[in-house]
């Protein structure tokens, strides 16, 4: 099953932000948005996480979840 | 329907103390903004809507009789030739009062307590501003705002709202397939506490009248939600866009243990490298009346956002306000969060709300006037300056911080 994900890169990794954008994309993640401070979301295959997890420059992943106004 | 203790006023919403509500009676008048409309429409609504039995003037044959003694039974008395109620509403009764509103084309407003004219000499008069411009000292302030850009992230805005004609206001939506109207009104009254002024009367409510005003639309919808990836968007375009403050009266519930999303963390980080400091909403998931606490929520829990809780006009907490439960999500400061006056969308244009989503803003809009006096000043600078200017309250810093936000 797909899932929205926030990718967090670690900041030493932050001036290979093209670099690391093909590896996702290797992993067959579809980006979404991708910024300079080394945030990237977009969605991919639950099973293909875990690898990317592994790669050295992740700093966090993490689910892109709904928020809301504060009721 | 009883008639109001003006001695002694009640509950109506979520609250904390009987003293609040001091200058309202606990009832409170509905008018419909079309006298044209069907009396009988807003009749059936607050029966069938809001479970709320009415009476009504034409019940009276002489309608010089009528009086309160004569209607107590009802939980609503109708005043067929002005288009207005007053009503007695319990809690869930309020909240499906407002929920409707728009769709039955009236107004809300609490039956205010009506006082001798004459001065009490050592009480301030507080008549031309709200009671939170008045006790975070924003109506004594010489600072505006003026070249200060204040970024709100939200529910987008009514941008034809009247009291905002001829402010410079810039806008996006990064909801997908939504302009920046704001179709649950939430964004439209967190803008007009921050960086409102005036109401239609001169009754001021806004703080930063006269900053520069972002408005960046991340929750979509009637319901006013958003998804992490467009809140990081709306937050790189504020920054990238020159913003000193962004304001987020937004997030999501975290458990007790849970930790700060990596995500949000490294955004404050590069917003405040960039010299933008973001305040957020501490969350309103917390019932303290019965005990529970619940930790403040996403994204306010990052050590580099600020967070916002609310008390009421006595200083005393918010009942829903939550508090510091985990170790990296603190409350940092709090701001006014109960019976918050603000512009609304038309055509209804003002609305009272409760939250740590109103007292945020607040403390926005004070960053602004800071930040007016101290031209140059730095994120973080400006950070220091709210905490060790807030007044100190007798309260658990756990739950307040350093206190309530002072403008400068």
């Amino acid at each position: 099953m797909e899932k929205k994900i926030l990718i967090t890169v670690k900041e030493t990794y932050l001036d290979k932000m093209e670099d690391i954008l093909e590896s996702l994309a290797k992993h067959k993640m579809k980006i979404t948005d991708s910024h300079q401070f080394g945030v990237i979301s977009g969605s991919v295959e639950e099973e293909n996480i875990s690898q990317i997890k592994s790669e050295p420059y992740i700093d966090a992943v993490e689910d892109d979840e709904i928020a809301g106004v504060m009721k | 329907m009883k008639s109001p203790d003006l001695n002694k006023s009640r509950r109506i919403i979520p609250a904390d103390t009987e003293q609040q509500y001091d200058i309202f009676t606990g009832r409170f008048l509905v008018t419909l903004l079309d006298e044209s409309d069907d009396i009988r429409k807003l009749k059936s609504a607050l029966f069938e809507k809001a479970g709320i039995r009415t009476a009504q003037s034409g019940d009276f044959a002489d309608k010089k009789e009528i009086s309160e003694e004569k209607y107590r039974d009802a939980g609503a008395f109708i005043y067929e030739d002005f288009g207005v109620a007053i009503i007695d509403p319990d809690e869930d009764q309020h909240v499906a009062l407002n929920r409707i509103s728009s769709e039955y084309n009236f107004i809300i407003e609490p039956e205010e307590v009506i006082f001798s004219p004459e001065p009490v000499p050592g009480v301030k008069e507080t008549g031309g501003v709200t009671w939170g411009l008045d006790k975070t000292r924003v109506d004594e302030s010489k600072y505006s705002g003026k070249g200060v850009s204040v970024a709100i992230l939200d529910t987008g805005m009514d941008l034809d709202h009247p009291d905002f004609s001829g402010r410079n206001i810039k806008y996006k939506s990064f909801v997908p397939g939504e302009s920046i109207d704001d179709l649950n009104g939430h964004g439209t009254h967190c803008t007009g506490i921050a960086c409102g002024n005036t109401d239609n009367k001169r009754k001021r409510y806004g703080v930063a009248n006269e900053s520069d005003i972002f408005v960046g639309k991340v929750l979509g919808g009637t319901e006013g939600r958003g998804s992490d990836s467009w809140i990081i968007n709306g937050i790189n375009w504020a920054v990238n866009s020159g913003c000193n403050i962004i304001s987020m009266s937004l997030g999501a519930p975290v458990y007790p243990r849970q930790t700060y999303k990596r995500a949000y963390e490294r955004v404050a980080q590069y917003a405040l490298k960039n010299n933008t400091l973001i305040i957020a909403a501490a969350g309103n998931e917390s019932r303290r009346q019965y005990g529970i606490i619940s930790p403040v929520g996403s994204p306010a829990n990052c050590p580099s956002i600020m967070a916002v809780g609310a008390i009421d006009r006595n200083y005393h907490l918010a009942d829903f306000s939550n508090g510091s439960i985990n170790p990296d999500g603190q409350v940092d400061i709090v701001g006014p969060g109960i019976n918050i006056y603000s512009s609304w969308p038309m055509k209804a244009r003002y609305q009272m709300l409760n939250g740590t989503s109103m007292a945020t803003p607040y403390v926005a809009g004070i960053a602004a006037l800071y930040l007016e006096k101290n031209s140059g000043a730095g994120a973080t600078d400006i950070w220091h300056r709210l905490i060790i200017h807030a007044k100190r309250l007798n309260l658990n810093s756990t739950d307040v911080g350093a206190g309530l936000v002072q403008a400068p």
